[in-house]
């Protein structure tokens, strides 16, 4: 378990102060993968850092399993350090060492025999999948494959928590999936703690359990994964969820408006669902009930790591009273409601 | 102008008549040069990784005692750098005498040998370190590398290409340095080339120094770039 208490961080140079995080109280559970998301300079690195003490708070303290970071030494805390992996958007591999080589340099570090480096370091790389490539030179790789090397080198001491910064950033969309589920699989089968930083709500909705939103060193918003996407709260936070709903603002927009010239007389409305209420037949039944007409003008459907959420825009068409009653119908369902735009 | 063709063809004859070349003293003053070289080249090696190191880690450390030392040293390795090779030598005969006890030979050589070129090496060294990658030295203080694992095994590996061309190119320098201070005293190839050659007029004997000498920066350039070539895996 992880505790970070009223931390602050603030810089100092000759140009003046700098408050990199304003307070930031958090607890972390053994096990879960928990994802900080933000824009870039929010803060997220910093706080990442402090957790493996590359990085000092300036008030508070960082507790890891009831052993506070910052009073132990710095040879306590490079101990410490053993036992938190971490792995870096530009996969920050030895280019002088062979694949091998590269997972062999944490248990280098560790003192641990040479025979039992090999032998921890080929089965490290089976577990990544990388079982052709151990006398490859990290520029003979792709950037999937570097990052494979990364995360098994994190691996080798066998960590509890595993950083991630930014670590699919540098990916193209197939590879961040192979690269998510590798990390869902570490964390399932070995039980390792995963904290992450992203600015992609992809990576956070695919593989996180819990989010923190960060705006300026700041948290402003945190909870279940499902939670804030369902219902985000803060502005940076909708903004998030927005941009990963991909939907084409514009187009939609288009779309809207089109319709609207041709049936003036519907509301858009745009319904969120998930899980079981996916599977309800919502659509047919308020058409039959209410006598309703009802235009899909978009869909789609996003999965978490527990369950899909879908978002659907339609256009109802019908009388006042109708309409009226169709969207109270829909309110009825386990699904979430929004009028986009009323009828004219 | 009729009467200068032959001069020419005789000064050009002069310059192939091996006739007038002592092989034993060529042997004796090529051995002397390659002790001087390797001599000089493997103690600027060390110095200047030295004095590259401490010059990177004061540089980059923001304590007063740091900057105090990176100061004195960055001075110090300017002022080495700057002064002309030959004047150099000049500055330190009190030195080697106090040293060496001696002035000549090859031994006498080293002491200037190795202030010239020990800091133009450490230069070298010190930007190499400069281009190793934050991240990768960030990635191996994660996993608890202390300050002197990053340095051996992060720092050193990471820049060997560089090391290696860079002691590459002091070596070649050294080799000139060599025969400089051969003229005034160290012995070698450039002090052959200069008495026996130049004062006793055997202008082949100059042209075999010369030669043996293009050998031997052709050979150092060969070894350098194969090493950087084997090593480099980027």
């Amino acid at each position: 378990m992880i505790v970070l208490e009223g931390i602050k961080k603030t810089y100092e140079n000759k140009k003046g102060r700098f408050e990199a995080l304003k307070t930031i109280d958090l607890t972390i559970k053994k096990g879960e993968i928990f994802g900080f998301v933000g824009y870039s300079g929010a803060g997220k690195s910093t706080l990442l850092r402090l957790i493996n003490g590359l990085e000092l708070p300036s008030q508070g303290t960082v507790t890891i399993d009831n052993k506070e970071l910052s009073d132990l030494s710095k040879r306590a805390i490079r101990k410490e350090r053993q036992s938190i992996g971490m792995i870096f958007q530009h996969f920050n591999l030895l280019w002088s060492r062979t694949v091998l080589e590269n997972i062999m340099f944490p248990l280098e570090i560790a003192n641990v025999t040479k025979e039992k480096r090999i032998k921890k370091a080929k089965e490290l790389i089976e577990l990544v999948g990388l079982s052709d490539k151990e006398n490859a030179y990290p520029s003979q790789l792709s950037g999937g494959e570097k990052q494979r090397v990364g995360i098994a080198r994190a691996l080798a001491n066998d960590p509890k928590v595993l950083l991630s910064d930014e670590a699919t950033s540098a990916l193209d969309p197939q590879t961040t999936d192979e690269v998510l589920k590798l990390l869902e699989k570490i964390n399932k089968e070995l039980n390792v703690t995963i904290i992450l930083i992203t600015h992609e709500m992809e990576v956070v909705r695919k593989i996180c359990h819990r989010v923190a939103v960060m705006d300026s060193g700041e948290i402003v918003e945190e909870g279940p994964v499902l939670d804030v996407f369902k219902q985000p709260k803060h502005m940076v936070t909708k903004r998030f969820v927005k941009q990963d709903r991909k939907m084409d603002k514009k187009e939609m927009q288009e779309a809207m408006e089109e319709l609207q010239v041709l049936y003036p007389e519907g509301d858009m409305v745009q319904i969120l669902f998930q899980g079981s209420s996916v599977n309800l037949p919502i659509i047919t039944e308020v058409s039959r009930e209410t006598g309703v007409d009802i235009n899909i003008i978009q869909g789609s459907i996003q999965s978490t790591h527990e369950v899909s959420v879908g978002t659907l825009v339609v256009q109802v068409l019908g009388a006042r009273e109708k309409r009226q009653k169709a969207l109270e119908l829909f309110r009825s369902y386990p699904v979430e409601v929004e009028v986009l735009l009323n009828a004219k | 102008m009729p009467s200068k063709l032959p001069v020419l063809g005789s000064v050009f004859s002069d310059y192939f008549d091996f006739s007038t070349v002592s092989w034993i003293k060529v042997w004796e003053a090529t051995k002397e040069t390659l002790y001087m070289t390797s001599l000089s080249v493997a103690s600027v090696f060390f110095l200047g990784l030295l004095l590259g190191l401490l010059l990177y880690e004061t540089q980059k450390n923001d304590s007063v005692g740091a900057l105090i030392l990176y100061k004195v040293v960055a001075f110090l390795v300017n002022i080495f750098r700057s002064i002309p090779f030959i004047i150099l030598i000049v500055l330190l005969i009190p030195f080697t005498k106090t040293l060496l006890g001696k002035i000549t030979g090859p031994e006498a050589g080293l002491p200037a040998l190795i202030f010239s070129a020990a800091p133009f090496y450490a230069r070298l060294v010190e930007s190499g370190f400069r281009e190793v990658d934050r991240g990768v030295v960030e990635a191996a203080e994660s996993m608890g590398a202390s300050k002197w694992e990053v340095i051996t095994k992060v720092y050193i590996p990471e820049s060997l290409p560089n090391i290696i061309s860079g002691i590459t190119v002091t070596a070649i320098s050294l080799v000139g340095y060599t025969a400089m201070a051969g003229v005034i005293g160290a012995g070698g190839l450039g002090n052959l080339a200069y008495l026996e050659g130049f004062q006793r007029s055997r202008p082949a004997v100059t042209l075999i120094s010369t030669v043996i000498i293009l050998i031997i920066v052709f050979t150092i350039q060969f070894i350098g770039d194969t090493g950087v070539r084997k090593i480099d895996k980027r």
